[in-house]
C-alpha cells in the first residue's frame, strides 16, 4: 500500500470539519482522479498525503510510515505534490536550481543532483529552459518545470492539484503527454472529466468533506455528473 | 534620499562600506536566531512587496503632489529588526544592481542612511517601546509617525555629514542641513501617517502578521523605557539646538546671501577649503558620535532582551 | 508608469544575451572588481582636476563595444543621474567664485570648473555601473557577492526578491488598471483608497509566502538553502584587472593632457 487514509478528518482551526472521516487506498501503479466541486475539500485532501497537514482524528499512512511521525522527510521522497500555482512551487532563481532544489535539500553529491536534474528536464522536455528565470516562462513552461522539480526528487506518488486549469490546450495536450510517459502513481484533483478520463483508471468523487463514489467504472461517471 | 557616487570621497564610501557590512554581518547571525524556516520565503516576497509598494504614489492632499512608502519602520513592524533590515540592504542593493538607481560605492553609506536608521535605530528605540506588542490604534499611528520621522532625520544627518565630509560640494555644512532637517521631518511625517495606516489595516484584518517576537513580552520593555525616552528626547534637543546654532552663524547661510548679493564689504576673503568651518565639525562630530552610539544602544538593547528571554527559559 | 518602466527594466536584465561582446565568458567577480577599483580611482582625484577625470573616461568607451553595446547608449542612460547631482552640485558655482583660469579673456571660476568635475565623474560611474548590470545580469552579480562572502541570508533574500520581484510587480499592476478602468482617473490615490490597495497587495503576498513554505517544506526544506558551489578563479580574467587596474594607475597619477601638450 503506498498511500493509506484511515478514518480521516481534518478541520481548520477555529473552522468547521473540512474532510469527514476519508478512507481509502492507493497501490502502486495506480491512476487515481480526485473529482469535487470547489470547496469540497480536494486541495485539503491533497495537503495530508505528505504531511503537510496532520488529521484532526484517523491516520494516513505512506509506505507504512505515518504522516505524524519524525520521518516527515522520507514520506516527501515518496509523495510529490504539484501544486496548483507554479509561481509558488517555482520560487528559486533558474529553473536549474529549482528542479535541483529537492535533490540538493536531500543533500546528494553534486554529480547525483546533476544526474536527476537532467534527467528530470528530459522527462519533461525542458531542457532547453535550465538556465532560464521562472518568471519569464509560459504557463505551459512552468507546470511542466514544476513536475521536473518534483520528479527529481524520484517519488513513488505524485499528486496534482488543479494541474491544468491555467493551460492553454497545447499545453494540456503536453501535459498529457508527459504523465502518461511517467512510471509514477498519479493521484490527480481536477474539475476537467475528459483530463480524468485520459489519464486515470479510478475516480474518487468527494462532496462536502466525503467521499461518495470511488469507482474504477470512469466512463460510468459522465452519467453521474449528469447536470 | 539616495546618495549619488559623485558627491562622495572614497575614504567616506569605504567607512560606510565598512559599517554596513559589520551591521549585515551581525543581522545575518541575528536573524537566524530570531527567525522560523517560513521567514525565508516571507523576506523575499516581502522585499517585493514594498518594492512594488513604492511604485504606487499616494496623493498628498493640499500639495497637489504624491508620495510613495519608503517601507523601513513596516517591514520592521512585519518581520522584526534584523530580517527588515537584511529585506531593505536588498532592496537597496536590487535598486542599484538593477535599476542603477543609487551609486555602487555610495551603497554602504545608502545602506545606512535608509536600512541602519530605521530598522536597527528608529524602530527598537521609538517604534518598539512605544508599541510595546499592543494593537492599540493610538499607539500604533503614535509610534509609526515618531520612528518614521526620527529614522528620516537621522538619515538626513547622516547624508549631510557624508557629502560634507567628502568635500565634493561647496554648499556650506550649516546651509545644507537646514535644508535637510525640515524636508525630512515633512517626509517622516507622511511617512509615518502612511505606514500607520498600513499597520492599522493590518492589525484589524490579520493581527497576527505583525512580528510578536515574546508574546507575553509586556514586562521585557518595561526596564528600557525610561532610558530610552530620555536618551530620545535629548537627541531630538540636541538636533533641533544644533539647528539654531547653525542659523546663528554669519559664515553659514549669511555669508552665502551676503556674496551673491555682491556686497563684498561683509566678506574680507574666499571661502577657505575646508568645507566645515570650525565649529561646525565640532559640533557634527559630536552629533554624528551620538547617533553612533544611539545605534550601538539599540544594537545591545536588542541583544540584552535576548539574553535575557534566553535565560528565564 | 513606474510599474511598466520598473518591469520593462527587470525583463531587459533577466534576458540579456551577449552575442554581440568581443569578450565573453568574462567571470563577473573580475567585472565588479574592476568596476570598483575604477569607481574608487575616478571619485580619489581632486575635483580640480577635470582634465584628468575626463581621460577615465576611456574605460567605459571601450568597455562598451568589448561587452556587446554601444557607448552613446550607455551615455544616454547615464543622463540619468544628472538630476540627483544637479541639486546638489550647482552650489558650487554659485557660491564659489574664485577664478580658476581665462580662456579668451572669460573668466571661469572653480566653482564652475569643480561643477563640471562632479557632472563628469557622476556620469562616469554610472556608465561603468551600467556596463556591469549589462554584462553581468543580476544572479552573476549575486554568485559573485556570494563568493566574495556576502552572508548566505542575504544572498538567499537577493535571489528570492529577484524572482519574486516580476510577479509582485505584475499583480501591482494588474490591481492598479482594475482601479483605473473602474474610471478612477489620477495616477496617484487617496490615502485611505491607497491603503486598501496596497494593504490587500500585502496580504495576498503574505498568503503567497506561506504557500511558497509549503511547496519549500514538500521538498524536504530543512530551513538552509542550498546554492551550488561556486566555480574557481581563471587566470585569464586576473590578467584583464591587472591589465586595466594599471592603466587607471596611470591615469591617476599622470596627467595624460600634460603629456599630450608637451610633445606638440
Amino acid at each position: 500500500m503506498l498511500l493509506s487514509f484511515e478514518n480521516v478528518s481534518f478541520s481548520y482551526p477555529g473552522s468547521a470539519e473540512v474532510l469527514k472521516d476519508i478512507s481509502f487506498s492507493i497501490d502502486r501503479g495506480e491512476k487515481v482522479a480526485l473529482l469535487g466541486l470547489n470547496g469540497a475539500g480536494k486541495s485539503t485532501l491533497m495537503l495530508h498525503t505528505n504531511g503537510l497537514l496532520i488529521p484532526s482524528k484517523g491516520n494516513v499512512w505512506v509506505k507504512g510510515m505515518n504522516t505524524k511521525s519524525k520521518s516527515v522527510n522520507e514520506i516527501r521522497k515518496t509523495v510529490g505534490i504539484v501544486f496548483q500555482e507554479a509561481d509558488d512551487q517555482l520560487f528559486m532563481p533558474t529553473v536549474y536550481d529549482d528542479v535541483a532544489f529537492g535533490p540538493r535539500n536531500m543533500k546528494l553529491s553534486q554529480e547525483e543532483v546533476e544526474r536527476r536534474v537532467h534527467r528530470a528536464l528530459e522527462l519533461t522536455n525542458t531542457e532547453d529552459l535550465a538556465q532560464r528565470s521562472p518568471f519569464e516562462l509560459s504557463g505551459g513552461q512552468k507546470k511542466s518545470v514544476s513536475i521536473a522539480t518534483v520528479l527529481s526528487m524520484n517519488p513513488e506518488l505524485i499528486v496534482f492539484d488543479e494541474p491544468t486549469s491555467s493551460l492553454d490546450y497545447i499545453a494540456v495536450k503536453n501535459f498529457i503527454d508527459i504523465i502518461k510517459s511517467l512510471p509514477q502513481s498519479i493521484l490527480l484533483s481536477t474539475h476537467d472529466l475528459e483530463l480524468a478520463k485520459q489519464l486515470c483508471h479510478r475516480a474518487i468523487i468527494l462532496e462536502e468533506g466525503k467521499i461518495i463514489k470511488d469507482t474504477t467504472e470512469i466512463k460510468e461517471l459522465i452519467n453521474f455528473f449528469n447536470i | 534620499m539616495h546618495v549619488s557616487d559623485a558627491l562622495i570621497s572614497p575614504p567616506v564610501a569605504i567607512v560606510g562600506g565598512l559599517i554596513s557590512i559589520s551591521l549585515i554581518a551581525l543581522a545575518s547571525k541575528k536573524a537566524k536566531q530570531d527567525s522560523s524556516q517560513q521567514i525565508i520565503p516571507l523576506m523575499g516576497v516581502m522585499g517585493a512587496f514594498v518594492f512594488a509598494a513604492q511604485m504606487i504614489n499616494f496623493s498628498i492632499p493640499g500639495t497637489g503632489s504624491s508620495g510613495h512608502l519608503i517601507g523601513g519602520i513596516f517591514l520592521s513592524a512585519i518581520l522584526g529588526p534584523w530580517c527588515a533590515f537584511i529585506t531593505l540592504c536588498s532592496i537597496l542593493i536590487v535598486q542599484c544592481l538593477i535599476f542603477a538607481d543609487g551609486g555602487l560605492l555610495a551603497l554602504g553609506c545608502n545602506i545606512f542612511n535608509m536600512a541602519a536608521t530605521s530598522c536597527l535605530i528608529a524602530y527598537p528605540l521609538i517604534y518598539k517601546p512605544i508599541v510595546n506588542n499592543s494593537l492599540n490604534p493610538f499607539k500604533l499611528t503614535l509610534g509609526a509617525i515618531v520612528s518614521s520621522i526620527i529614522a528620516l532625520e537621522i538619515g538626513a544627518f547622516a547624508v549631510t555629514l557624508e557629502t560634507e565630509a567628502s568635500g565634493i560640494t561647496a554648499l556650506p555644512f550649516s546651509t545644507f542641513i537646514k535644508f535637510m532637517i525640515p524636508i525630512h521631518l515633512v517626509i517622516g511625517l507622511i511617512e509615518g501617517l502612511v505606514t500607520a495606516s498600513l499597520i492599522l489595516f493590518i492589525s484589524k484584518r490579520s493581527p497576527s502578521i505583525l512580528f510578536n517576537k515574546n508574546i507575553n513580552a509586556g514586562t521585557k520593555a518595561r526596564p528600557y523605557k525610561g532610558i530610552i525616552t530620555v536618551f530620545g528626547i535629548i537627541t531630538l534637543v540636541l538636533a533641533a539646538g544644533f539647528t539654531v546654532l547653525a542659523s546663528e552663524n554669519p559664515d553659514g547661510l549669511e555669508w552665502s546671501i551676503a556674496k551673491v548679493a555682491g556686497l563684498t564689504e561683509f566678506v574680507s576673503e574666499a571661502p577657505s577649503t575646508a568645507i566645515m568651518p570650525e565649529y561646525d565639525s565640532n559640533y557634527a562630530g559630536i552629533l554624528g558620535a551620538v547617533i553612533v552610539m544611539m545605534l550601538l544602544w539599540g544594537i545591545s538593547g536588542i541583544l540584552f532582551s535576548r539574553l535575557k528571554h534566553s535565560k528565564s527559559e | 508608469m513606474k510599474l511598466q518602466k520598473a518591469l520593462l527594466t527587470l525583463h531587459s536584465n533577466q534576458t540579456s544575451t551577449k552575442n554581440d561582446a568581443l569578450i565573453s565568458k568574462l567571470d563577473s567577480r573580475i567585472l565588479i572588481l574592476t568596476t570598483v577599483i575604477y569607481l574608487v580611482f575616478v571619485l580619489s582625484l581632486p575635483l580640480v582636476s577635470l582634465a584628468q577625470i575626463i581621460w577615465f573616461a576611456v574605460y567605459p568607451i571601450i568597455m562598451a563595444p568589448l561587452t556587446g553595446t554601444n557607448y552613446s547608449n550607455i551615455f544616454i542612460k547615464s543622463l540619468w543621474v544628472l538630476p540627483l547631482i544637479l541639486l546638489i552640485g550647482i552650489f558650487n558655482p554659485i557660491l564659489d567664485h574664485t577664478e580658476a583660469f581665462k580662456i579668451s579673456g572669460v573668466t571661469v571660476s572653480y566653482g564652475w570648473l569643480t561643477f563640471s568635475s562632479i557632472i563628469v565623474r557622476g556620469l562616469l560611474c554610472m556608465q561603468a555601473l551600467i556596463i556591469l548590470i549589462n554584462y553581468d545580469g543580476f544572479l552573476k552579480i549575486c554568485e559573485s557577492l556570494r563568493s566574495f562572502g556576502l552572508p548566505k541570508i542575504l544572498t538567499v533574500q537577493l535571489l528570492m526578491l529577484y524572482r519574486y520581484l516580476g510577479v509582485l510587480l505584475e499583480e501591482a499592476q494588474r490591481m492598479h488598471i482594475s482601479i483605473i478602468s473602474r474610471g478612477y482617473g489620477k495616477s496617484s490615490f487617496p490615502l485611505k483608497m491607497w491603503t486598501q490597495f496596497i494593504g490587500s497587495l500585502f496580504i495576498n503576498t503574505v498568503e503567497r509566502s506561506k504557500r511558497i513554505h509549503m511547496a519549500m517544506s514538500a521538498r524536504c526544506f530543512d530551513g538552509e538553502i542550498q546554492l551550488g558551489e561556486t566555480k574557481r578563479w581563471n587566470l585569464k580574467d586576473i590578467y584583464f584587472l591587472i591589465v586595466w587596474s594599471s592603466i587607471f594607475i596611470l591615469l591617476r597619477f599622470y596627467n595624460l593632457s600634460d603629456f599630450l601638450f608637451s610633445t606638440f
